[in-house]
């Protein structure tokens, strides 16, 4: 309890953080439905919530660092798709890791929340993006639950943080948080890129060479082990930079790519819920290795996307309103973006 | 206000109120030809005394020595009509810092003289009459530099006017280094990281806070083994990312690139050290951090506990 309290805080800029995730990949339809948030308004928030417009910047998970490798499929998800990217063989892979918030000079210790986005090419050339986060769940589940998270978490007038009695106001009215809230009060900030696990978050389907469907959700799993955030590495402010670029320095980080199987009753809509992994069959489909990273000024990740609907044959969205509002809101985001670096 | 040189000089040397410093710097941000004079002022506050501390002079020749002993017993003998104070001491690290930065030495005659001196100096350097002369290399024109931020091109300028003496006669005191740390990341809002590029053969030698046009303008400077000193220079620039892109400005191989909002500049001589690869570094986060001064969240804390 004494713990929650502490990260009361964190937790409001890890609110912005959940949108900028979900912002990240690009949610929320234009008009998602008649009383849904439009991606204008959505992108705006994230950027009244970080304080203002960063030009050029994600308007979400704003700092990050580029990764290339490989991912070694083993194969073992064949049975469950047909995608390329995931029969047995070696492809390439573009990404990037980030930490939740609008502020691209934002001191590292400030964002618990981290993501992977990854964009796997095929032997096909279909490419498969996907952003995940070291959170498993969801703050909130729908695209208008997003919006008011956002609002909460605006800055106080005059101040650095949201509005205490706002961000209270929300969870009051948005008690599906409290997993998210949980999750994190269990789960302190990892000490680096390297040793946390990124989450698919959202529920897809996966359909195989036969035609039959599954629910899914994955998780990048790390072989590093974890060890929570010190305050050392809390007083450099680019201390996730730096601890990766050593790491790999020294030797390729490896994660396992985890495909875990719903049961019927799951819920496939709802991020907010997990599922009793540890009651569910989990496919091991196969090695990320990580052998490079650049700063994303001048790395290949810097103008990807990673749409978390861009998907290969084989995996489709599920049914989910928040993944299925990514699109316009990451394409809003983007716009912007590359709109303002034309300028500069 | 009429801004002449004596309110320039004593702007420079932080004798004008703080109504003046205001109206001054508000007069500077309207006039690009006003803040490159006030600059130009302010890079000649060269630390002096510490670049010629450690100068080992010849010994005073024997007769000269007795030659001043003769005039002083004359000039003893005759009554006394005025009295001469003595020279005031230059300021330390007044160098940039006044333009730049934020100290408020108190105002003597005789460093307005010195600072006038000073100034005419580097007024000189700029126009190159004395090229090959004080600097090897030291050519009569700058080329014009396109697309270089008029504050790369003061620091760069600035920059030319360091030998390695000017920084090689002791590290900065550790707690002027922490204090100047915080006040960059509480007061000037900078969330910046002090690299240590003792990797690539450089060492740490001091941290300035500095203004360009009423911002901060951060200046780290650095030794390497051989030749002159290596500075990273550092300003808030709310822009997108660029990458690495190096340049020659005012006679200085320069290497800049902004990232996360910083603007950085890395400041060499040509046959310096390869700054690219010190650029990438520094970049790439390869690089470990010296003084850490941020504090972690309170949260963290109790997380270690």
């Amino acid at each position: 309890m004494k713990k929650r309290h502490l990260l009361s805080f964190p937790l409001a800029a890890v609110a912005v953080a959940l949108g900028a995730w979900g912002y990240h990949a690009g949610w929320l339809a234009p008009v998602f439905s008649p009383s849904s948030p439009t991606a204008v308004q959505i992108v705006d928030e994230m950027e009244a919530a970080a304080g203002r417009a960063h030009p050029g910047f994600r308007r979400n998970h704003a700092k990050g660092l580029c990764i290339t490798g490989r991912f070694e499929s083993s194969g073992n998800a064949v049975e469950i798709t047909q995608a390329s990217v995931l029969q047995r063989a070696s492809v390439p892979l573009i990404g990037r890791l980030s930490a939740a918030g609008g502020d691209p000079a934002q001191a590292d210790a400030h964002g618990m929340i981290r993501s992977m986005a990854l964009g796997l090419t095929g032997a096909d050339g279909q490419t498969w993006y996907t952003a995940m986060n070291s959170v498993p769940v969801f703050a909130v589940n729908t695209p208008q639950g997003l919006y008011e998270q956002l609002r909460a978490s605006m800055p106080e007038y005059g101040g650095t943080g949201p509005d205490p009695q706002k961000m209270n106001a929300f969870k009051q009215a948005h008690p599906e948080i409290q997993p998210f809230e949980v999750w994190l009060a269990d789960h302190p900030a990892s000490s680096g890129f390297d040793n946390t696990a990124y989450y698919s978050v959202n529920a897809f389907r996966m359909t195989n060479a036969q035609g039959q469907v599954r629910f899914v959700r994955w998780s990048m799993v790390p072989e590093t082990a974890y060890t929570p955030m010190s305050a050392a590495e809390g007083n450099d402010p680019d201390f996730l930079a730096f601890g990766f670029a050593n790491r790999v320095a020294h030797s390729p980080v490896r994660w396992h790519l985890m495909i875990t199987l719903a049961e019927p009753g799951d819920p496939t809509t709802d991020a907010t819920l997990r599922w009793p992994e540890e009651q569910r069959r989990q496919i091991d489909a196969g090695v990320l290795v990580i052998d490079r990273q650049q700063p994303q000024i001048d790395g290949a990740c810097r103008d990807i996307d990673f749409n978390p609907l861009a998907l290969p044959t084989g995996i489709e969205p599920s049914d989910d309103p928040l993944l299925l509002a990514r699109e316009a809101a990451y394409a809003e985001s983007h716009k912007r973006r590359v709109e303002e670096e034309a300028r500069h | 206000m009429v801004a002449d040189d004596a309110l320039l000089m004593a702007y420079v040397d932080g004798d004008l109120t703080p109504q003046q410093n205001q109206e001054l710097e508000r007069l500077m941000d309207a006039s690009p030809d006003l803040a490159q004079r006030v600059s130009r002022l302010m890079a000649s506050c060269l630390p002096y005394e510490e670049a010629f501390a450690r100068q080992k002079l010849p010994p005073v020749p024997e007769s000269l020595k007795l030659k001043i002993a003769a005039l002083a017993s004359q000039h003893s003998a005759a009554p006394a009509t005025a009295s001469v104070s003595a020279p005031a001491t230059v300021r330390k690290d007044s160098v940039f810092a006044r333009l730049f930065g934020q100290s408020r030495p108190k105002f003597a005659w005789m460093a307005l003289t010195f600072a006038a001196g000073a100034a005419c100096y580097a007024l000189v350097l700029q126009v190159g009459v004395l090229n090959g002369v004080l600097k090897p290399g030291f050519e009569a024109s700058a080329p014009a530099v396109a697309q270089t931020l008029p504050w790369v091109q003061q620091a760069a300028a600035y920059q030319h006017l360091y030998t390695r003496e000017t920084v090689d006669y002791g590290a900065q005191p550790a707690d002027v280094v922490t204090k100047t740390l915080a006040d960059i990341r509480d007061a000037d809002g900078l969330a910046l990281r002090v690299p240590d590029l003792s990797s690539a053969g450089l060492t740490f030698k001091r941290v300035q806070r500095l203004r360009f046009n009423n911002k901060a303008l951060i200046q780290l400077v650095y030794l390497p083994e051989k030749g002159a000193p290596v500075a990273l220079c550092v300003m808030k620039e709310p822009k997108p990312d660029q990458s690495l892109a190096q340049q020659n400005v005012a006679q200085m191989n320069v290497v800049t690139w902004r990232q996360s909002e910083l603007g950085y500049a890395l400041i060499g001589e040509p046959e310096g050290v390869d700054l690219n690869a010190i650029a990438r570094l520094v970049a790439d986060r390869s690089a470990g951090q010296l003084f850490a001064v941020s504090r972690a969240p309170m949260w963290v804390a109790d997380i270690q506990k």
